[in-house]
């Protein structure tokens, strides 16, 4: 059998052969194997494991094939240099595998079986599993003293940390510590969070701390923590320790920070830390923020946390920002925030933002919350804006809006405001929308505008919205091309036509260029083609730079065999250049 | 007699069993010897359809037998079909106890190939010891070839309260094979004595 008879065999195994069955001799090949590494009949099993890694390299159980492929050979020649590779090679494609460790710890003995031997060299090979191996196992004593739990193991570890300079080691202790249950941990740990350690041991410090919300202490020493002068990614770590501690006494300290920390990162920490908490003292101080003269950071940072809030009776007090604070990112957000509250009236407010919103960008950011919702009332308000507006701006902000919202409701609301729009730049908006929409009603309309409208501005975007909307099936864009006669229109159609990525598109730009007159859309053609990237477009491109009658198309191809860039096309380039293309 | 009449007369032993206990300690002797006559007569359940009755017919037997009568047992661990069964025929070999119990069953820890079954095995081997005598353990922890029951060795042996248990652990710990170090860790975390805690002790001392 010819090797491309095999490698058809294959892509048709491969492409063709239902997944279910694929599934079900996969798992038939692994017990077979694996019958034969529980018989013991190692040759066969390493034999039966590597066959099985190699045809089905991405099955679940192609690491443990990897695996037990070595573990056989060890069985059959536990000393030899090629055990010692199989587990090395498998160590390093299967880093994350469950029998890493049993690999890494296997080519440990394995490396000392051929040190004995005289081979020295494979010593220095594990030096670092080694050491791996010992870490590990101190590690796995801690963890074991760490279970028993008490004052002499608590001692223990703690000695440790002291003694450690190893950022892992002392993370992993810190983390420890978060699940003591002793007095002696508290200052342990608020010393670490405020001492000399890398940053990332001093927050795991500060999130142990957090671990331990019910002790007074612990709460105190995170409160000491956010007054210290530490880094504020420290300080904001105990922030949201203390945000997460179920006490009515942290909502003033939190609202304090939040408003006379004098820092927006820690100002902002403090109030998301409130907007955790759903009680009404923490919903009263969000409000007081917002209404404060503090950072804007921060008062946005309030009106986020107000909007995830489930707390009742919010929308009044977001709507009144909405409409009358005279900072606008405020009011924006404050509109963004009714958009999170899902009842009729914060609907009801967000229109009202639309309506008596200071500023066109809070009134659009009103619009786009109402395009967020669901349900057919929030199209309906936005097809009275966009068809009652007479400012441009609003009117595509609510078509836009208005292509968020799926179903027949929202297509339908499209189509009518394009019926019943004079502005261009409204009616290509409502275009781009229903490209972004799926149906075959969106796509019918596009065609129709494509192939119809006398405005070309129109038409085109529509060819465009079509090129998005039908993603990688150009034969609508072939039947645009084939039924157009605006000839920017065609060019369009072949730019979209273009950007799929299917064999389809390649044929039927291939199919123009043959065909077409005009030498500007057998242009457009070709650098459709230089933006497919395929190798499959070099040769058509190759024969345009030997045949084409103009010589502007024949440079254009030249210049797409450059823009595809691969071997092929680099390649053929090289032979133009060598005059080789004749 | 098919395996049908067995599991049949097997839960109408295990049955009256159950019954007799409470009332009259005569009848139950009666139906102990009754059920054991039976039962020896019987072959495997190993064609069994159903494994909770299979398995509910070898607790059943298992209480009529007295210590080192395994040889009843014995072939189902053989030939069941079902591994449930199997380990239900090895934690009853464990619980019938005796000399000959913990020799089958350490011989079936260190050599059957099914890891699943030599680890019940050597789990209920752990149930006929006595006097804390870690050495059948030790012996499949040497012996066998499975990583995963080795590993389970060292765990039992961890259960074991005594110096020796501690002594095996703590060498594994320190200088055994790679593979089996941390496992001996975990194993010393579980022991109750003092030696234990001083070994997690020094070796943590390995770290910087």
């Amino acid at each position: 059998m010819t090797k491309y008879k095999i490698i058809l065999i294959v892509l048709l195994t491969t492409l063709v052969a239902p997944a279910a069955a694929q599934t079900s001799d996969a798992d038939a090949a692994y017990r077979a194997a694996n019958s034969l590494v529980l018989d013991q009949r190692w040759s066969e099993a390493r034999d039966a494991m590597r066959q099985f890694a190699r045809t089905y390299s991405r099955h679940d159980r192609a690491d443990d094939a990897s695996f037990y492929a070595c573990y056989a050979q060890d069985q059959l020649d536990s000393a030899s240099s090629a055990v010692f590779e199989c587990y090395s090679d498998f160590v390093e494609a299967h880093g994350r595998s469950n029998y890493a460790d049993d690999a890494k710890a296997n080519m440990i003995r394995v490396a000392r079986a051929l040190s004995s031997a005289g081979q020295p060299e494979y010593m220095t090979r594990i030096r670092d599993l080694q050491q791996e191996n010992d870490e590990d196992v101190a590690l796995a004593a801690l963890y074991a003293l760490q279970n028993l739990g008490d004052d002499r193991a608590l001692d223990t570890i703690l000695a440790v940390y002291d003694r450690s300079t190893s950022d892992k080691v002392r993370s992993r202790i810190v983390y420890m510590l978060g699940d003591f249950d002793s007095d002696a941990v508290m200052p342990k740990l608020q010393e670490i969070a405020l001492g000399n350690a890398s940053v990332s041991v001093r927050k795991s410090a500060v999130y142990a701390l957090g671990n331990h919300d019910s002790h007074n202490e612990a709460v105190t020493a995170l409160k000491a923590i956010v007054a210290s002068d530490a880094e504020t990614e420290i300080r904001k770590t105990a922030v949201r320790a203390l945000g997460n501690v179920d006490a009515p006494d942290m909502v003033p300290v939190l609202a304090e920070l939040a408003a006379g920390s004098g820092d927006i990162e820690l100002g902002k920490a403090a109030v998301y830390a409130m907007g955790n908490s759903d009680g009404a003292a923490a919903v009263e101080a969000l409000k007081t923020i917002v209404s404060g003269d503090g950072a804007v950071e921060v008062r946005k940072a309030a009106l986020y946390a107000l909007g995830n809030s489930d707390h009742g009776g919010l929308v009044p007090f977001l709507a009144e920002i909405a409409t009358s604070s005279t900072n606008a990112e405020l009011a924006k957000t404050a509109a963004y925030a009714i958009g999170n509250h899902d009842s009729s009236a914060g609907s009801e407010a967000l229109m009202s933002v639309v309506q008596n919103g200071k500023s066109v960008e809070v009134r659009k950011a009103a619009l786009y919350a109402l395009g967020n919702r669901d349900g057919a009332r929030a199209v309906e308000m936005l097809r009275e804006v966009a068809m009652s507006s007479d400012d441009n701006e609003l009117q595509k902000a609510a078509v836009y809006a208005i292509g968020n919202a799926d179903g027949e409701s929202a297509s339908r609301a499209l189509r009518q405001i394009y019926g019943a729009s004079e502005s261009v730049e409204v009616r290509k908006a409502i275009l781009y929308a229903i490209g972004n929409s799926e149906g075959r009603g969106a796509r019918d309309f596009l065609m129709d505008v494509a192939t119809t409208s006398a405005e070309s501005e129109l038409a085109k975007a529509a060819v465009y919205a079509l090129g998005n909307h039908v993603d990688d099936d150009t034969s609508v864009l072939i039947e645009v091309l084939r039924k157009a006669t605006n000839a920017e229109v065609r060019r369009a159609a072949l730019y979209a036509i273009g950007n799929s990525d299917t064999s389809q598109a390649t044929a039927a730009l291939d199919s123009i260029l043959k065909d077409e007159r005009d030498p500007e859309l057998r242009r457009a053609a070709v650098f459709a083609l230089g933006n497919t990237g395929e190798d499959r477009a070099v040769s058509i491109l190759v024969r345009v730079v030997q045949e084409d009658a103009s010589t502007r198309v024949r440079t254009a191809a030249v210049q797409a065999l450059g823009n595809i860039g691969t071997e092929a096309a680099q390649e053929a380039l090289l032979k133009i250049l060598e005059g080789g293309d004749d | 007699m098919n395996t049908t009449k067995f599991l049949g007369w097997a839960t109408i032993g295990a049955a009256a069993l159950l019954i007799a206990s409470p009332f009259i300690v005569d009848e139950v002797r009666t139906a102990t010897q009754s059920a054991k006559v039976v039962l020896a007569d019987t072959p495997v359940p190993s064609d069994s359809e159903d494994p909770e009755v299979a398995k509910a017919a070898i607790y059943a037997l298992a209480n009529s037998l007295e210590e080192g009568e395994i040889d009843l047992l014995v072939p189902i661990v053989n030939e069941a079909k079902h591994e449930e069964v199997r380990k239900a025929a090895l934690y009853a070999i464990g619980n019938v106890g005796g000399a000959s119990a913990a020799e089958f069953l350490k011989e079936t820890a260190i050599s059957h190939r099914e890891t699943e079954t030599a680890k019940a095995a050597l789990y209920a081997l752990s149930n006929t010891i006595e006097d804390n005598d870690v050495g059948p353990l030790v012996e499949v922890l040497q012996k066998s070839d499975v990583l995963e029951v080795r590993k389970a060795a060292l765990y039992q042996i961890g259960n074991e309260d005594s110096e020796e248990a501690v002594a095996t652990l703590a060498e594994i710990a320190r200088e055994g094979e790679p593979e089996l170090r941390k496992a001996a860790v975990y194993a010393l975390g579980n022991s109750d004595l003092e030696s234990a805690r001083e070994v997690l002790i020094n070796l943590v001392g390995g770290l910087d």
